[in-house]
């Protein structure tokens, strides 16, 4: 059972990555070239408006505690373009064979799975790890500034677990016709909205919101490539080889 | 279900449906801690992780920087 959930989960993951990584590198890798063109702008700012500006990001700094720029490498992305490219190919694909991982787990609880059901469940997907921490936490280019790190990923977090959780019990609200456990669903699916998701109180930056908004939408609509693509394949995948009878 | 059966009867007695069922749920579980796992290291990891995801990150919305 586990062999058939890791083994179709991650020839779905493949497939949705094949699928996805074009749809990125052309609608999405222009935008964060052209961010990343304001992001040196604003380096090359004097430094009291730099300064301010950089306070959340990595540069300044390790610049700040006398790291070199040689020394933070490593966590920046590569300079070499086809070394780039092909860095987001891998990860774009591994993140499909994780997200494929957990809608494998999910689709293997239905009796009979098929590509229909993998959409509806690749859909919920999307909803769950893409449209809800949006609302709070929008894909964003570099050279915004944003809050704490950790903050941020803890409320990414929290906003994925209620929604997930709130679906679920929507779910089990329908199939045992409790109306006051929809009501429940729908509280703990604005939860962490009703907290709020860290931001900062005054944001400068070279970005213009024209690009944020095209990268906001770029973004999502190559998430949701990612996730119908996977949603399709995975169910396909699982109705063409179905759990051995025991 | 496992409640119902005496100390003493051993654990094959559950009934074949209940095993089955218990054990899909199980390889479920563990399936989807390996993507989890994987999903760490893509999203949230430091260090070279996030240079090489750095572009993956901002895309499908993983906080990044």
């Amino acid at each position: 059972m586990f062999a058939r959930i890791v083994a179709l989960s991650l020839l779905a993951g493949l497939l949705a990555g094949v699928v996805t990584t074009p749809v990125q590198l052309a609608l999405v890798q222009p935008l964060i070239e052209e961010a990343e063109g304001y992001e040196l702008q604003l380096e090359a700012a004097p430094a009291p408006a730099a300064a301010h500006v950089h306070e959340a990001h990595s540069h300044e700094a390790d610049a700040a505690e006398g790291h070199s720029h040689a020394q933070v490498a490593n966590d920046e992305p590569s300079e070499d373009k086809t070394h780039r490219a092909i860095a987001t190919a891998v990860s774009t694909t591994l993140a499909a064979m994780g997200y494929a991982l957990l809608l494998g787990a999910c689709l293997a609880q239905f009796g009979a799975a098929n590509w229909r059901r993998g959409l509806l469940l690749g859909a919920l997907g999307f909803v769950v790890f893409q449209l809800a921490p949006a609302f709070g936490l929008p894909p964003e280019p570099p050279g915004v500034p944003a809050a704490d790190l950790q903050q941020r990923q803890l409320w990414w977090l929290l906003t994925v677990a209620c929604t997930a959780g709130a679906l679920f019990a929507l779910y089990r609200a329908w199939a045992k016709r409790r109306p006051l456990w929809a009501a429940g669903a729908l509280a703990l699916a604005a939860l962490p909205h009703l907290l709020g998701a860290p931001v900062l109180t005054e944001v400068h930056t070279l970005v213009p919101e024209r690009l944020m908004s095209d990268f906001m939408l770029a973004g999502l609509a190559t998430a949701a490539v990612l996730w119908l693509a996977l949603g399709g394949v995975l169910g396909g995948l699982f109705q063409r080889f179905p759990a051995a009878q025991r | 279900m496992l409640l119902h059966k005496s100390a003493a009867e051993p654990i094959s007695h559950l009934d074949p449906a209940s095993a089955t069922r218990w054990k899909a749920r199980a390889a479920a579980v563990c399936a989807a801690m390996l993507g989890a796992v994987i999903l760490y290291a893509v999203g949230f990891a430091p260090g070279i992780a996030h240079g090489e995801s750095h572009d993956t990150r901002h895309t499908m919305g993983f906080v990044c920087h």
